[in-house]
């Protein structure tokens, strides 16, 4: 393998790949980046074989071939390089390479390419589906925060992706709170699906789509889902299980509506979180509905908080306890000027909606006092 | 004998057998009667005992609602995916649960 390379177009694979590379040491192979030069072009991959991640750059390729660099020197090294023209070429007595810029040389070993595993692109998938990159990555900014990270309950560590028809859903829940995003996509190959993806790979596929990527396409089987962009493929194993029925827990009906401005509710929260005592992840406050003003209170051994906000009320007075931090969650990525908070009673859960579209639902239960 | 009482016999024989069809569609006809009558018997309870069995069954259920809640408040899920398993905090499919019933 010979080929020249810019550092950027290094740098922008290094980072594309990098997240798929294993910190565990049991297979040495898997803690490197594969490089392989075909066509004037250089496919980088990396894989802990939970996720597997390859992307393409553009470089002149003067002789064809491939090899395994270990990540960690590899990326450290590109980072540091001057900004001038790189040339990596294949050593076949270290079975590694040596990278040459201005007068320079350094030699890095590797593994032989031929011992990295192979990532699939699932050509051959049982559905493909295409869905605009933006809308694409809001879905999952929307959702993926609320997914569990306790690994015992590997279901909820997932996003449910359901796709009826043309009506593209995205679930997640932590048991706690719950987020479903819904917009519309192409079915290119069958049309009714039901999977649940790691929330770990949506967040690295929303990561590497480009902004100017126009569509992502989605393909796969029972067992990987493949995402891929114009220059990027990501395959992820999905998670077995079936996920509960998530409409069964959204209410329908409420005794109190609310319409607020985002920004003054996320403002107010924030000050009172910081009174809010935080105990095992769980910042408590209370909010108070009464005469036209939403009252928010917090109480700390440091201090408290205690603001109304005027605010756009149907329905009954009522007073409810939230944790702080999964109502700051959520307007973190709501991207509306108001919001919609309707409730129930002090021990239903409240449901948060956009103000100006529905295609939003966040469900959040309440604290018992 | 001659072709005339060899005749005369064959119809004699022949309407016994006939006599008989008609007997035992007789028979037939009383068998389906009392069939439907032990049929419509069986599936209709008396008014008592439909009440009876429906009070039961609304006990039955108030004694399992009471006993998930309890069992809920104690500190368990009660959602089928986590079922017994203790929990953190409330849940919404516990609730959801809950709520249905």
């Amino acid at each position: 393998m010979k080929i020249i390379a810019t550092k950027d177009n290094l740098q922008y694979g290094i980072n594309t790949v990098q997240k798929a590379v294993s910190t565990k040491n049991t297979i040495p192979v898997l803690s490197g980046i594969r490089l392989k030069a075909v066509d004037n072009k250089l496919y980088m991959a990396a894989t802990d074989l939970e996720i597997g991640i390859e992307c393409f750059v553009a470089v002149q390729v003067l002789e064809e071939g491939e090899i395994v660099l270990p990540a960690r020197q590899f990326s450290e090294l590109v980072r540091r390089l001057p900004d001038t023209k790189i040339a990596i070429n294949y050593i076949d007595s270290i079975i590694g390479v040596e990278i040459k810029y201005n007068d320079a040389e350094v030699n890095i070993k590797g593994w032989p390419g031929d011992e990295f595993p192979v990532i699939p692109d699932l050509e051959e998938g049982e559905y493909h589906f295409e869905i605009n990159s933006t809308l694409f990555k809001n879905m999952v900014k929307q959702t993926v925060f609320a997914a569990s990270s306790d690994e015992s309950r590997p279901i909820f560590t997932g996003a449910l992706l359901e796709i009826e028809e043309n009506d593209f859903k995205l679930i997640t829940t932590d048991t706690h709170r719950l987020a479903l995003r819904s917009s519309k996509g192409n079915i290119i190959k069958n049309n009714n699906i039901n999977l649940i993806i790691p929330a770990k790979a949506l967040a690295e596929v929303s990561r590497i789509i480009q902004e100017d990527d126009e569509n992502i396409q989605i393909k796969g089987n029972n067992n990987q889902i493949c995402f891929k962009s114009s220059d990027t493929l990501l395959i992820s194993r999905l998670i077995d299980g079936r996920f509960p029925d998530y409409r069964q827990v959204i209410p329908d009906k409420f005794s109190t509506v609310i319409k607020i401005k985002t920004k003054d509710l996320q403002e107010t929260v924030e000050r009172a979180n910081l009174f809010s005592g935080e105990k095992d992840g769980t910042s408590v406050i209370r909010l108070k509905i009464e005469n036209g003003y939403l009252n928010i209170s917090s109480k700390s051994d440091l201090g408290k908080v205690d603001e109304n906000i005027p605010i756009f009320v149907e329905g009954e007075d009522i007073e409810i306890s939230f944790n702080a931090r999964y109502i700051l969650d959520v307007l973190k990525v709501l991207e509306s000027e108001d919001l919609k908070f309707s409730l129930t009673g002090p021990l239903s859960p409240g449901v948060i909606k956009s103000g100006n579209h529905d295609n939003y639902t966040y469900l959040i239960l309440p604290l018992r006092n | 004998m001659k072709l005339t009482e060899k005749l005369i016999e064959l119809e004699e024989k022949m309407t016994e057998m006939l006599e008989e069809v008609k007997t035992l569609k007789m028979y037939a006809y009383s068998l389906e009667d009392e069939n439907e009558k032990l049929r419509r018997e069986l599936c209709q309870y008396p008014e008592e005992t439909k009440k009876a069995v429906e009070e039961n069954a609304e006990k039955i259920q108030g004694e399992g609602y009471e006993n998930l809640a309890r069992l809920y408040n104690e500190g368990f899920h009660i959602c089928h995916i986590h079922f017994g398993q203790p929990r953190k905090g409330d849940c919404l499919f516990c609730m959801g649960f809950m709520r249905k019933m």
